[in-house]
């Protein structure tokens, strides 16, 4: 029996293990530690505050509101891009499309551009005077429902749904795929000798085979959600009107970045991750991981 | 073996290549120049040094551009032997210099305001990390012919704009000051008998007639910056409760914000987009699309300063398009029409590493030379007496005429800052005082309620100032 050569493992993994302590250890730590002090940017003189920040932040108004719009999206764009993510893969491996490969491209090409030209292309198709949403609804007649998207209150979130749908589709959409292939082709067939229509393949056979992936993806999904909204907050609206489409980390951000109240926007960050684990820990249980 | 090899090679290939990542942070632009090496010879109130010095310099690239900073950057070193000016100019000057300033290394000298969306300035300010330079003032200034704030226009060094904690101590050096209000063409003014309005009624009145004239919009504004808006608020409050209206305003006083003085102001404002004279798609506009819809006849007025014309130069206009400015309306015929100054300011970091030459730098700023690049390259006025008549050869005639609207009638120049925040204070003001009214143009907010989101901004600051 060959002896473990357990020095030559060590030395291996070091540096990975060095380079995991230094960049995401000790900042995690020091963001844990900073959130109950009140130190700002050039902090000469921070004091340990126990949980002030924690106190004042939910007395801030403008938190709440980023955090009521944060809670709207997490609570309707995963479920929506799943839903769509989840009908283009069983389109995509069910059918007899000759342009497949095509669409699998077209689909996925989203999620690979980067975030923030997704953003200013999506700011280009909501824009009031240039923009083809408009100029779309007028060809249709449908002038009346022409407004200034982004500078409107009520869509302005919204529009900012749309975009992190968009962009999301195609990346879920890949691994549905994948998981599909992995359900053997002989169980379709035993459901449509049964008389089965696509549609019923798809609620009584695809979904159900797919619960653990799907449990996977959503969560995927909600901690996509809540990082990727921060860009395109940040670049379609800058917050929006008066705070209608700020979310959680982008408020963070203007605490931190702009009004350098570091502290605060530790606070901020932790409350964030809290929210995350917790939906996390839900979503896995209500889809019964077995593991 | 050899397949290992090259495997071994590749892999060593990809892990140098990544560690090309690792540099010095880049400046945007960053300019260098030679200085000449000998022995310095020293004008009149350069330092005497045998050595190279260097100055580092932050530069924010505003309407106004680079050309000005270029050229003074060179005439300071050609008359000042043996020194090096490495300008850093962007117009995210912020974010490029915030990781310096925070790791302990700020630049010798800063262009950059404190109303600048950034926060950049004002949290300095907050944190008390700027230098004094009021012996700057206090002596003698480049030409050596007088006493620095002697050469400074009135009432600047003084207001909280350069010593923002109130004590008279100047921690922010003023740069340009120019009028802003309500920027119209001229041409089509003069061609449509059009009369400028004085009070908020004829304001109205007038835009119901160039609607029905002419079709344009009456008024536009940079949507969704509306901290512009600040260039009507403040002269229109001003106007209708004098300067202890602004004062207690600035100081967060109780009250200060919602009564019956401000009230009227903040109704004028919203019946702009309330009774249609708002540029249908103005929330949603950036600043340049919404001064480029009023360049193309798309709207009578729009808020902005003289910058306009140097940061709209490339951009179509309608035809025999004239830049003008006139003053904000006043509730009532009589009302002083004040006007909101635009005041840039230098500093100078508390922790500089070459403080003496950044004092001397900025002392050079205010000498003629660099006054008249400043109006040939910016078209712009520096904050000194003298600096409009040097200015009148470079500038254009309708800049000119903006600086004057000074002279007209019953007209008054207002400096408006708000005092310094307290260090623990998580608000900011111009965002608590501003971003309500896109809320109130879309009809989602009353004014009551704005005036009250204000009010109580100001009481949380009050509070955090007991905390202190």
């Amino acid at each position: 029996m060959t002896k473990k050569p357990k020095l030559f493992i060590a030395i291996c993994t070091l540096p990975a293990l060095l380079l995991t302590i230094i960049f995401m250890l000790v900042p995690m730590c020091n963001a844990i530690y900073l959130s109950f002090t009140n130190s700002t940017a050039l902090s000469s003189n921070s004091k340990f505050v126990f949980l002030d920040n924690y106190k004042y932040m939910f007395g801030d108004k403008l938190f709440i509101l980023a955090f009521q719009n944060t809670l709207k999206l997490m609570a309707a764009v995963p479920i929506i891009t799943l839903f769509f993510s989840l009908i283009f893969a069983f389109v995509l491996t069910q059918s007899k499309l000759r342009e497949k490969s095509f669409y699998r491209l077209v689909f996925f090409f989203p999620s690979i551009i980067s975030l923030t030209v997704v953003g200013i292309v999506w700011s280009f198709v909501f824009n009031p005077t240039k923009g083809i949403l408009n100029h779309l609804l007028e060809i249709l007649n449908l002038s009346s429902l022409q407004r200034a998207w982004l500078g409107d209150a009520k869509t302005a979130l919204w529009c900012i749904a749309v975009a992190l749908i968009w962009q999301a589709i195609g990346y879920y959409m890949v691994m549905h795929v994948a998981a599909i292939d992995g359900i053997s082709n002989e169980v379709y067939e035993a459901a449509a000798i049964d008389g089965a229509s696509s549609f019923a393949k798809f609620f009584r056979v695809t979904i159900p085979m797919l619960k653990n992936t799907i449990g996977i993806t959503y969560v995927l999904s909600l901690s996509g959600t809540i990082n990727l909204s921060f860009t395109l907050s940040n670049v379609m609206t800058a917050g929006g009107p008066n705070g209608a489409s700020s979310v959680l980390l982008q408020y963070m951000y203007t605490q931190g970045m702009r009004n350098a109240n570091y502290g605060y926007a530790m606070a901020i960050a932790m409350f964030t991750l809290f929210i995350a684990i917790i939906l996390a820990v839900i979503s896995r249980k209500v889809t019964g991981n077995k593991e | 073996m050899k397949r290992k090899a090259v495997a071994f090679l590749l892999m060593l290939t990809l892990v140098i290549s990544s560690l090309a990542g690792c540099g010095t942070s880049g400046d945007s632009e960053s300019k260098t120049s030679e200085a000449t090496e000998g022995e310095t010879t020293a004008s009149a109130a350069t330092e005497n040094t045998d050595e190279q010095q260097e100055l580092n310099i932050a530069i924010f690239q505003g309407g106004y551009g680079d050309a000005y900073w270029n050229a003074v950057v060179e005439l300071f070193e050609e008359t000042h032997e043996g020194v090096t000016v490495n300008m850093t100019i962007s117009p995210t000057i912020a974010d490029i210099i915030r990781p310096q300033i925070v790791a302990g290394n700020p630049p010798d000298f800063i262009a950059l305001n404190d109303t600048q969306e950034d926060g950049l300035i004002l949290s300095l300010i907050k944190d008390r990390a700027l230098l004094d330079i009021t012996d700057v003032f206090e002596g003698e200034n480049y030409a050596g012919t007088g006493t620095l704030k002697d050469d400074i226009i009135d009432g600047l060094l003084e207001s909280t704009k350069c010593a923002p904690y109130g004590d008279g101590v100047i921690y922010l050096a003023p740069f340009n000051t120019g009028p802003q209000g309500l920027i119209y063409n001229k041409t089509a003014f003069t061609d449509n008998s059009w009369e400028l309005p004085v009070t908020w009624d004829d304001f109205f009145a007038l835009g119901d007639q160039i609607k029905e004239e002419d079709g344009r919009s009456l008024f536009t504004y940079q949507g969704i910056y509306p901290g512009y808006l600040e260039e009507i608020l403040w002269p229109a409050i001003a106007s209708a409760g004098g300067m202890e209206a602004i004062n207690a305003i600035c100081a967060y006083e109780e009250g200060s914000f919602n009564n019956e003085v401000v009230l009227p102001v903040l109704e004028q404002i919203q019946k702009i987009a309330a009774d249609g004279y708002l540029l249908p798609g103005t929330v949603g506009m950036n600043h340049t699309e919404a001064q480029s819809e009023m360049l193309l006849g798309n709207a009578a007025f729009i808020t902005n300063g003289t910058w306009m014309v140097n940061e709209m130069a490339d951009a179509p206009t309608e035809e025999g398009f004239e830049y003008a400015m006139t003053p904000v309306p006043v509730l009532d015929e009589g009302d002083t029409r004040y006007i909101l100054d635009a005041m840039e300011q230098f500093s100078i970091p508390l922790d500089a590493k070459n403080p003496e030459l950044a004092k001397e730098f900025l002392r050079f700023l205010y000498s003629d030379e660099s006054v008249a690049l400043f109006a040939q390259h910016a078209s712009a006025v520096f904050a000194t007496k003298t600096a409009r008549d040097i200015a009148k050869e470079y500038i254009t005639e309708a800049i000119y005429n903006m600086y004057g609207i000074y002279e007209a009638d019953n007209t008054a120049s207002l400096l408006m800052n708000f005092e310094a925040l307290p260090s623990n204070s998580k608000i900011n003001v111009s965002d608590e005082v501003f971003n309500p009214i896109t809320s109130v143009m879309n009809g989602d907010m009353t004014v009551e309620e704005w005036a009250q989101s204000v009010e109580d901004a100001f009481a949380q600051i009050r509070a955090d100032r007991e905390a202190e």
